[in-house]
């Protein structure tokens, strides 16, 4: 069930993504359209009725000037103003008496001379009002305006123009058309960008799914294949397939550990079962041969109990968190190994010197040192020859302290010196069975070194010996807590 | 097609009936003109019609209702064109014509003002069926425009369409 939710999952929010993606962009392309198909035809047609009204207001209130010094208005003193001041040249224009009744038309044709008029822009006029208004229609700019006739602070009459502007009509509409046609090309062409951008991005983003989704099913070798330009994607998906990686890495190593650790914990009980099972299945058994197996019994549950603690140490160290550093005493620490192992060398005649005076101090965790000292100086007895010698040393280089173990044991083959520090493994494990060797003291070690930020280094000639050197980062002085 | 569908559906449809049945009879009422100053129009001045129920069995009391209602406009961008200190003495129709004698204020009133009122008198008259002239007067004389004794439809124009129409 849970497969299938993870799986219903993915699919919704490939979906959702790319519907918000068209969404957003539809929204801000038909913005764009919109301003774009109204502002620039809106400023435009603003600028043309503004001049008009200019003009007309300018020629109205002139032309009512130049009558105001006319004793009386006839058609036949209009006129003559008119021809002057060429107003008749753009506009139409009547002028009425002070009653709206039309004294001079400049269409001869017209049947308006001698009628009321009362246009909106005459009765504003009449109103002591200069009067201006524009109409459009796709086809016309119509504008009219009147001013007054002013004589003796009363109104004489209204001077009254109209003009079709037909030519600025044609202009506006065809730049509307134009408008409309580059929206049209941008909005077809944005279309089939969205959709592709769409299209790979969504495919981007369900590559990068599938794979979590089959690192979720536990398949730790997927990798994800980005195809396409470098982008944040990618480096996802890259830091995706680092991720993978390094998650089946651990998971062979848990899993050879377990096997390890199964294989390791199971020889010994096996051997105690088989020593139990003796003593119980043998009859007439001596006491000398019972206490003989006991002490095996307890030989090998020795064995078991040092793997046991060995395998919790590897554990805790699994899940600790880095280190604080602090100032150690290398020094005294080689010493206490080298007391704690006084017993051990002694058995195998192998003599422990150390080569350094005065105190040591490094910056390490105090737990984590004790166990690389005495992990490396353990194993240099350990797999030492009889009668051989373990040499220890410590020396500066620039800001590091170097830590030196060597023996004069039975060496490590070349091609397996890389192999020491992992968990369980034995050069020579019939050896270590002898020595009671877990085959866990220098992965201890190792994890305490890369834990501390320290380094450790390995050089062997295989019958001959073998040299471990530790550096840690100096420290001045124990600094006291 | 989906419920909430069928319901959109039904509801346009409603609508769209409802609007056809509420268009109003504007062509049976009477046209009553009022100066109107609509703020949209900067500030200009038009003769505006407002219909109103016809009341009155000939066309000298439909007259007559009308002029009353010319004193009354019906909203604050609305202005009566008969001044508050002219009244109406008598409304008489005569075949097609109906006579309104005003009183002599209206003959003090300056040229703008009376050729306002006449042109939004006339105009409200001669939409009473039957009516094809108008005259005012003042003291039994005509107070028209000097050249012409009586309003009709073919020497009082308030829509500036006649300039377009002679232009094409």
């Amino acid at each position: 069930m849970a497969i299938i939710s993870r799986r219903r999952k993915t699919k919704k929010a490939g979906f959702s993504l790319r519907l918000k993606i068209t969404i957003a962009f539809g929204a801000l392309l038909l913005a764009a359209l919109v301003v774009m198909n109204t502002y620039p035809a809106a400023v435009i047609k603003n600028q043309i009725i503004n001049s008009s009204r200019s003009d007309m207001l300018s020629g109205v209130t002139t032309l009512a000037s130049a009558l105001e010094s006319f004793p009386y208005l006839s058609a036949e003193n209009i006129s003559t103003a008119v021809t002057v001041l060429d107003m008749a040249q753009n506009h139409r224009v009547l002028v009425t008496d002070g009653g709206g009744i039309v004294l001079y038309d400049s269409q001869k044709s017209s049947r308006l001379s001698g009628n009321i008029v009362m246009f909106e822009e005459i009765v504003s006029a009449l109103q002591s009002r200069d009067a201006f208004r524009c109409t459009y229609d796709e086809s016309v700019f119509c504008s009219r305006a009147a001013s007054p006739i002013l004589k003796d602070g009363t109104i004489t009459g209204v001077v009254y123009f109209m003009q079709n502007d037909t030519e600025n009509a044609l202009l506006l509409t065809q730049t509307r058309r134009n408008i409309r046609g580059i929206s049209l090309a941008a909005l077809i062409v944005s279309g089939i960008f969205v959709v592709f951008f769409n299209l790979a991005l969504s495919r981007r983003f369900r590559t990068l799914l599938r794979g979590v989704d089959a690192v979720g099913k536990g398949d730790y070798s997927y990798r994800i294949e980005m195809r396409g330009l470098d982008d944040e994607l990618s480096n996802i998906a890259d830091e995706f397939n680092s991720m993978s990686s390094r998650l089946q890495k651990t998971d062979a190593v848990r899993r050879q550990f377990v096997s390890y650790a199964s294989h390791e914990l199971k020889t010994p009980l096996a051997s105690i079962k088989l020593l139990s099972d003796s003593i119980i299945q043998v009859k007439d058994i001596s006491s000398e041969d019972i206490r003989e197996f006991v002490r095996d019994i307890g030989d090998e549950i020795d064995r078991l109990t040092h793997i046991t603690e060995s395998l919790l140490s590897l554990s805790r160290l699994d899940a600790l968190p880095p280190v604080t550093l602090v100032s150690c005493d290398l020094s005294a620490t080689v010493t206490k190994c080298a007391e704690l192992l006084k017993g051990n060398a002694a058995l195998y005649d192998v003599s422990i010197n150390l080569g350094y005076e005065g105190e040591w101090f490094v910056m390490a965790a105090r737990d984590g040192i004790f166990h690389i000292v005495f992990n490396l100086m353990e194993n240099a007895v350990k797999y030492n020859k009889r009668g051989g010698r373990v040499d220890v040393r410590i020396s500066r280089e620039r800001s590091t302290t170097v830590l030196k173990i060597s023996d004069t044991g039975i060496g490590i083959p070349q091609n397996e010196l890389e192999k020491v520090f992992d968990r369980f493994y034995r050069v020579d494990k019939a050896r270590s069975r002898e020595t009671g060797g877990t085959g866990l003291g220098l992965s201890i070690a190792k994890e305490w070194v890369d834990n501390m930020g320290a380094s450790i280094e390995i050089a062997s000639t295989y019958g001959e010996g073998t040299e471990f050197t530790v550096r840690f980062a100096s420290a001045d002085e124990e600094v006291v807590e | 097609m989906t419920l909430h569908s069928r319901i959109a559906a039904l509801i346009f449809c409603l609508l769209l009936l409802c609007s056809c049945a509420a268009e109003p009879a504007a062509d049976d009422g009477a046209h009553v003109y009022y100066l109107s100053a609509d703020p949209a129009a900067r500030g200009l001045f038009s003769l505006e019609a407002t219909s109103i129920p016809r009341s009155g069995d000939t066309p000298a009391e439909q007259a007559g209702a009308i002029l009353s209602a010319m004193r009354r406009p019906p909203s604050e961008n609305r202005f009566s064109v008969i001044p508050e200190d002219v009244s109406v003495l008598s409304v008489r129709e005569n075949g097609s014509m109906i006579r309104v004698e005003l009183s002599s204020e209206y003959s003090a009133l300056d040229n703008g003002s009376r050729g306002i009122a006449a042109a939004a008198i006339a105009m409200s008259l001669l939409d009473i069926p039957g009516v094809q002239y108008v005259a005012i007067t003042t003291a039994g004389e005509n107070q028209a425009p000097y050249n012409v004794s009586y309003y009709t439809r073919n020497n009082l124009f308030i829509n500036d369409d006649i300039l377009i129409l002679d232009n094409r």
